[in-house]
């Protein structure tokens, strides 16, 4: 092992500028592939936080019995597709009413008998449920002691159109970044080992085991790999900060900060890029030796 | 005597339908010096490429120490190759390095240790009269020099068979003649020798074993 990372040292010194050049290409193209591939995932989260905003409001008569309130509640808590309801009694109504008018005569004398309360139903997965939301309105309006039912039907179409489009283009874009990516990296660290195809020839012809020669490469190249994703993963943790300062306020729906990538997703992307230099190495690396 | 080599009928046919060697049978014992000679084309390099397995034949074996050459796993032709010293006709060196560092290669691809490197690369090049050169790069040597450097690298093994592909091919007479008093030195050592070459001047007054090729085959088996 010792001798592997000797091996590979003096290896390095050898081509110091094509290592470095390398992995920073490689870093680029990673860079640019997580960094659109967060912003894909962000805007999808985005659209779906939006569309769970928009709840469904059903509007009870004033002085409605509060055991049908409740019956009601229980009923539409029953319901697989509804994630909460919460009930807005008339004087908490009055108290938002008094909030959005800043002439506070106009308010005066307004009794919250004669308001409607109000129950918020939200939905786990408003895009899923959108058939099922429209039916389920028009069934929640003939209950007893309803009011009126309103939601926001032409806006969750909306948003549903922008999340299809959203995940058709992430899916696409992302492929193609990726397979550019994996073309950069595959190419990069295929041209560092043509500079040394009549070295590796000249090895093979002397007697050099495949290992001898192969192994400090290949190692070479995985560190290459780890280095370019620490480099660009650290690259893009610092830019979704500075975008999650710079966006702060800019929508009023949204309010905590963007997704990073996961655990699990940092790893099986560093794992995958230093496979991918690997056997590229590995590959290329055999093309040149002569047994 | 033992053999070192044996060939049973050897062909080699190169894409799409080039004949290089055909039917080549003939046996080396340990000790000997033998010339291979013919025009160009004949298939002198192809012949010594396929004993030292940097190709294979398509048809035939060829036996090294009585081991079958197709045996030699992938693995294993590294130390089949340490046993084998070849001059190359284009040498094969890497011009941006020193003759040091081009000597040495054959042994630090080996467990050997640095001191000991340095004491035998020295001492084969005062032997070949490169003394001195170490430090130079391979690039600014003239080819006579260079011709002596890959000889360095091929015997530094101390090989049991050497094999040399028109080694002489880029030297005047005085360096040719050099040249051919280190083979006969090495072979008095007891290094077997089998040098390819189409100058027959090489050999016609000595009293060594001549195999002709022509046009892929053996005239005189
Ligand atoms: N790698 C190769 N691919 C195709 N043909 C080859 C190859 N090497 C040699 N040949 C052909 O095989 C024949 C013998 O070549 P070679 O062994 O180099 O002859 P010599 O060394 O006697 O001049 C020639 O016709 C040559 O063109
Ligand atoms: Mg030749």
């Amino acid at each position: 092992m010792r001798k592997l990372f000797s091996r590979a040292a003096k290896e390095f010194r050898t081509t110091p500028g094509t290592y470095i050049a390398a992995t920073l290409i490689i870093a680029l193209g990673l860079t640019v592939f997580s960094f659109f591939g967060l912003m894909y995932f962000n805007l999808i989260h985005f659209t779906e936080q939006i569309a769970r905003e928009l709840v469904l409001n059903v509007y009870l008569a004033p002085k409605t019995d509060p055991v049908i309130t409740q019956k009601l509640i229980n009923e539409i808590e029953k319901n697989q597709l509804v994630a909460q309801v919460s009930f807005v009694p008339s004087t908490k109504v009055l108290e938002e009413l008094k909030h959005l008018f800043e002439d506070q005569e106009l308010v005066k004398d307004i009794k919250p008998d004669f308001l409607p309360p109000v129950l918020l139903v939200s939905f786990k997965d408003p895009f899923l449920a959108l058939n099922k939301l429209k039916d389920f309105s028009e069934y929640l309006s003939q209950k007893k002691g309803v009011l009126k039912v309103q939601f926001a039907q032409s806006w969750l179409v909306k948003l549903a159109n922008i999340k299809k489009f959203l995940e058709i283009f992430s899916v696409s874009g992302l492929f193609l970044v990726g397979l550019a990516t994996i073309f950069v990296i595959s190419l990069v660290v295929r041209l560092s080992l043509a500079q040394r195809q009549k070295e590796l020839e000249v090895l093979s012809l002397v007697g050099a085991t495949p290992g001898f020669i192969q192994n400090p490469l290949i190692f070479l190249s995985g560190l290459q790999g780890l280095l370019a994703s620490g480099i660009s993963l650290t690259l893009v943790y610092f830019l979704k900060t500075y975008l999650d300062k710079a966006i702060k306020g800019f929508f009023p729906g949204f309010t905590g900060s963007l997704l990073f990538w996961e655990k699990w997703q940092l790893i099986s992307l560093t794992l995958g890029v230093v496979l991918l230099c690997v056997t590229a190495s590995y590959g290329a690396s055999r093309r040149y030796l002569r047994y | 005597m033992e053999d070192i080599l044996r060939l049973e009928r050897v062909s080699k046919v190169y894409k799409p339908n080039i004949r290089a060697l055909e039917d080549i049978s003939f046996r080396v014992a340990k000790g000997e010096f033998i010339f291979i000679t013919g025009p160009s084309g004949s298939g002198k390099s192809t012949l010594l490429n396929l004993i030292f397995r940097a190709e294979k034949p398509t048809s035939g074996e060829i036996f090294f120490e009585g081991r079958p050459l197709s045996s030699f796993s992938r693995k294993e032709i590294p130390y089949l190759r340490r046993k084998i010293g070849f001059v190359f006709q284009d040498f094969k060196l890497l011009e941006n390095r020193t003759v040091f560092e081009n000597v040495a290669i054959s042994l630090e691809i080996q467990d050997i240790p640095e001191g000991e490197i340095k004491y035998r690369v020295l001492k084969i090049l005062k032997r070949l009269g490169l003394e001195g050169k170490e430090s130079q790069l391979v690039r600014q040597l003239s080819g006579g020099e260079k011709q002596r450097v890959a000889l360095a690298r091929a015997v530094i093994n101390r090989p049991r068979l050497l094999l040399a592909d028109e080694p002489t091919g880029n030297l005047d007479a005085r360096r040719t003649e050099e040249v051919m008093e280190i083979f006969e030195d090495l072979n008095a050592e007891g290094t077997t020798i089998i040098l390819a070459t189409h100058d027959q001047s090489l050999f016609v007054d000595s009293h060594r074993r001549v195999l002709v090729l022509d046009e892929g085959r053996l005239l005189n088996p």
